[in-house]
């Protein structure tokens, strides 16, 4: 694909693209991404660049710079981006890689990232999570330095229209989150969850939603393990109800508690199967479910083999989210509607943006022109008997003919009549003003940049 | 032809009806449709009219077998309890061919077989004690071996993963899991009670002949010995449910061969 312009780009792999031992291996957590960015953006000449790194995805967005071969430069930055992360080829191929990646450019990359932002590309169909996500990875971009007026806006209006499907369309009233997912696949296996005990590994947010959608079955007990106990005691007051323990009390409370949801940022093994083993008989052929909704994953998967132990990791809430498709799938068709809008609008964004230097520099010049033309007319002979004020009223007048000319053109380009295209407007006022181009530099242009980019 | 014969007739009838639409059910795999409702409706039409034949037959002591009758309508009773009071609306599906063929072999291959019906007073009463316990035990063991298939199908699609091919019209497994419990703890206990009072009949009013250690007492003990050993496995060993739930499939064709392969075959044997 040889370019010529920048181009705005989406590259990634997701809960459809890759299954979850390569989302493991792609996933990088918001410190360490934050440290990565600027150096890949530096070595790959990106003009800007966002990592929207989850459980489920891991999506590079950025302006590519004008080349030969757009693919090479995206996939080859994309897999250094990972083994500068540390992930080793012999755990992966390249190869492997590569072929769980998708590329969008331009307004596919826009209206992919807008069905992200609003949850209609999620493994669990309208669940919240991702929009706290992806908010989090625009901070992570903006404090490394990486995003620029582009990415800034697209991401503002992303989030605008996820926003808007959520408060106009049914998506929000059926909204389910990965925790909410996991306990209806508990259901398969414990008809009435609300007659067994829970075990909580884990007390951040994600723990702390699943705690709550967990204390609507009234449950026998809810046991909450963390690394540190204060957190997990924070939770337990938070719920009104439940027990906090240290990680060193999980072999213990798995003798008792019949579904396990676990959800650490903890990068290893958090349970192995060694531990689940020991604890089976103890519990003498009662069922027990292990739910591992953290990325990495928290669970060991041997536990998955042991005789009674029901193992389901977050690939496997696809296939709840598929039950629940067709109930949310007209929501969705109308959000998709809403997104669609949304992309004109941000292309219309776009392409005045790109005008927006032209516009600029056409007024600079109109302005210089007049100051130029005006200043030679008042300075002949019979003009010289006007007083100051006479004087500043006439430069007045001028200034507003430069003001009109000017003002007239700009909504015309930005608001093009029907047959007429922006950047072909702008490039009319080139051609017909050619000193135009000379004035694009100028203070007052970068002046109306800044002030757009707000 | 008598009323207990028309009644039985009508739950022959009627079985055959319901085995043929409960088979239609697990094709369509959905939680309620016209034939899982029309299925069940067949079952409780045969179980009700192989009540009344039994409690005719028993009024009137007609000289017929009654074991294969009450062994059907047991079955069929408790698949209608499974299928309303435990949502396990399959079992049908399992039970219901089953009960045809019990009633069918009693209707063909034994037909009018005299029972042990003209003993004096006490020896009737032990009797009809021992056959009733002896078959429901096998009632129970039947449908532990029903409810196994349904835990080994559903444990398989949740180890597998495949949610989505898991049937609606199945429990969750722990309900399954609890129903196999409850059968094997009730046939064991209702086998032993048969096993006893079968052996305190023999010896107070069977004939001397009937006093050697038949083929029959054999195998219900072959039979008594597995269920125990089951039990044992798992509630002092702590097998996996998998395991047990094999298990119980072994018992069932224990059972079946103690049953057809002894109980019918076997001149002069019920």
């Amino acid at each position: 694909m040889s370019r010529t312009e920048p181009v705005l780009f989406l590259l990634g792999a997701n809960h459809v693209s890759a299954p979850v031992e390569l989302r493991e291996l792609l996933y990088i957590a918001p410190e360490p991404l934050a440290a990565l960015l600027p150096a890949l953006r530096e070595r790959h000449q990106f003009r800007e660049l966002v990592a929207l790194s989850t459980c489920n995805r891991f999506e590079l967005i950025g302006i590519a710079p004008p080349t030969a071969n757009l693919n090479a430069l995206l996939y080859q930055a994309f897999l250094d981006l990972h083994h500068q992360h540390g992930v080793v080829r012999d755990k992966i191929s390249d190869e492997d890689i590569q072929r769980a990646l998708y590329l969008h450019t331009e307004s596919d990359a826009v209206r992919h990232l807008y069905r992200v932002a609003s949850s209609l590309d999620s493994l669990v169909l309208g669940e919240t999570q991702i929009t706290g996500q992806f908010k989090d990875a625009m901070t992570v971009a903006a404090t490394s330095g990486t995003i620029g007026p582009t990415l800034q806006r697209l991401g503002q209006e992303a989030l605008a229209t996820a926003k808007k499907i959520r408060t106009q369309t049914a998506i929000g009233k059926k909204t389910v989150s990965i925790s909410h997912a996991a306990l209806e696949l508990a259901g398969k296996v414990f008809g009435k969850l609300g007659d067994h005990s829970f075990l909580l590994i884990g007390a951040g947010e994600m723990s702390r939603v699943a705690a709550k959608y967990v204390t609507n079955y009234n449950p026998r007990n809810i046991f909450i393990a963390n690394r540190t106990v204060e957190r997990a005691r924070d939770l337990v007051t938070e719920l009104g109800t439940g027990e906090a323990f240290g990680m060193e009390e999980i072999p213990g409370l798995l003798t008792s508690a019949d579904i396990v949801i676990s959800s650490t940022a903890a990068p290893g093994i958090v349970l192995d199967a060694m531990t689940v083993e020991r604890a089976k008989s103890a519990r003498r052929g009662r069922p027990l479910i292990l739910l591992d909704i953290a990325m990495p994953r928290d669970i060991d998967p041997d536990c998955g083999d042991l005789d009674d132990v029901y193992l389901f990791d977050i690939d496997d809430l696809q296939q709840v989210s598929a039950a629940n498709f067709e109930e949310r799938r007209k929501a969705a068709e109308e959000a998709e509607d809403l997104v669609h809008r949304g992309v004109d609008q941000f292309k219309n964004w776009q392409k005045t943006w790109s005008v927006k230097p032209v516009l600029a520099a056409f007024r600079n010049y109109v302005g210089e022109l007049i100051d130029r033309e005006a200043g030679k007319t008042l300075a002949k002979e019979h003009f010289r008997d006007l007083n100051a004020k006479q004087r500043e009223s006439l430069k007045a007048l001028f200034d507003a003919i430069a003001s009109k000319i000017t003002a007239d053109a700009a909504r015309q380009i930005t608001s093009p009549p029907p047959g007429f295209e922006a950047e072909q407007l702008a490039q009319s006022i080139l051609a017909l003003f050619p000193d135009t181009a000379e004035h694009r530099a100028e203070p007052r242009a970068e002046k109306t940049k800044d002030k757009d980019s707000q | 032809m008598t009323a207990a014969h028309i009644a039985s007739n009508i739950a022959l009838i009627s079985l055959a009806l319901a085995a043929l639409l409960y088979l239609i059910e697990v094709g369509k795999n959905r939680s309620r449709n016209s034939s899982g409702s029309a299925a069940l409706v067949a079952l409780l039409l045969a179980a009700l009219a192989g009540t009344t034949s039994l409690v005719l037959q028993l009024a009137t002591t007609e000289a017929t077998a009654l074991s294969g009758l009450l062994l059907a309508v047991a079955i069929s009773w408790m698949a209608i309890v499974g299928h309303t009071k435990f949502k396990l609306r399959l079992i049908g599906a399992f039970v219901a061919p089953l009960a045809t063929l019990i009633l069918l072999v009693q209707f063909f291959i034994t037909p009018g077989r005299p029972s042990a019906m003209d003993d004096d007073g006490a020896g009737k009463i032990l009797l009809l004690f021992h056959v009733s316990m002896a078959v429901l035990g096998q009632a129970f063991g039947i449908l532990a071996g029903a409810v196994s298939i349904f835990y080994l199908w559903q444990q398989k699609l949740l180890k597998k993963k495949r949610l989505s091919q898991i049937p609606q019209n199945l429990p969750a497994i722990d309900r399954i899991d609890g129903m196999l419990r409850v059968c094997l703890w009730a046939g064991y206990g209702l086998i032993t009670a048969g096993l006893v009072s079968g052996a305190v009949y023999t010896q107070l009013f069977a004939p001397p002949a009937e006093l050697m250690l038949s083929a029959k007492v054999l195998w219900a003990t072959v039979v008594w010995l597995w269920y125990l050993t089951i039990l044992l496995a798992q509630n002092v060993f702590g097998w996996p449910s998998r395991r047990v739930a094999e298990m119980c499939l072994v018992g069932f064709v224990l059972m079946a061969l103690s049953y057809f392969g002894i109980g019918f075959f076997r001149p002069g044997g019920q």
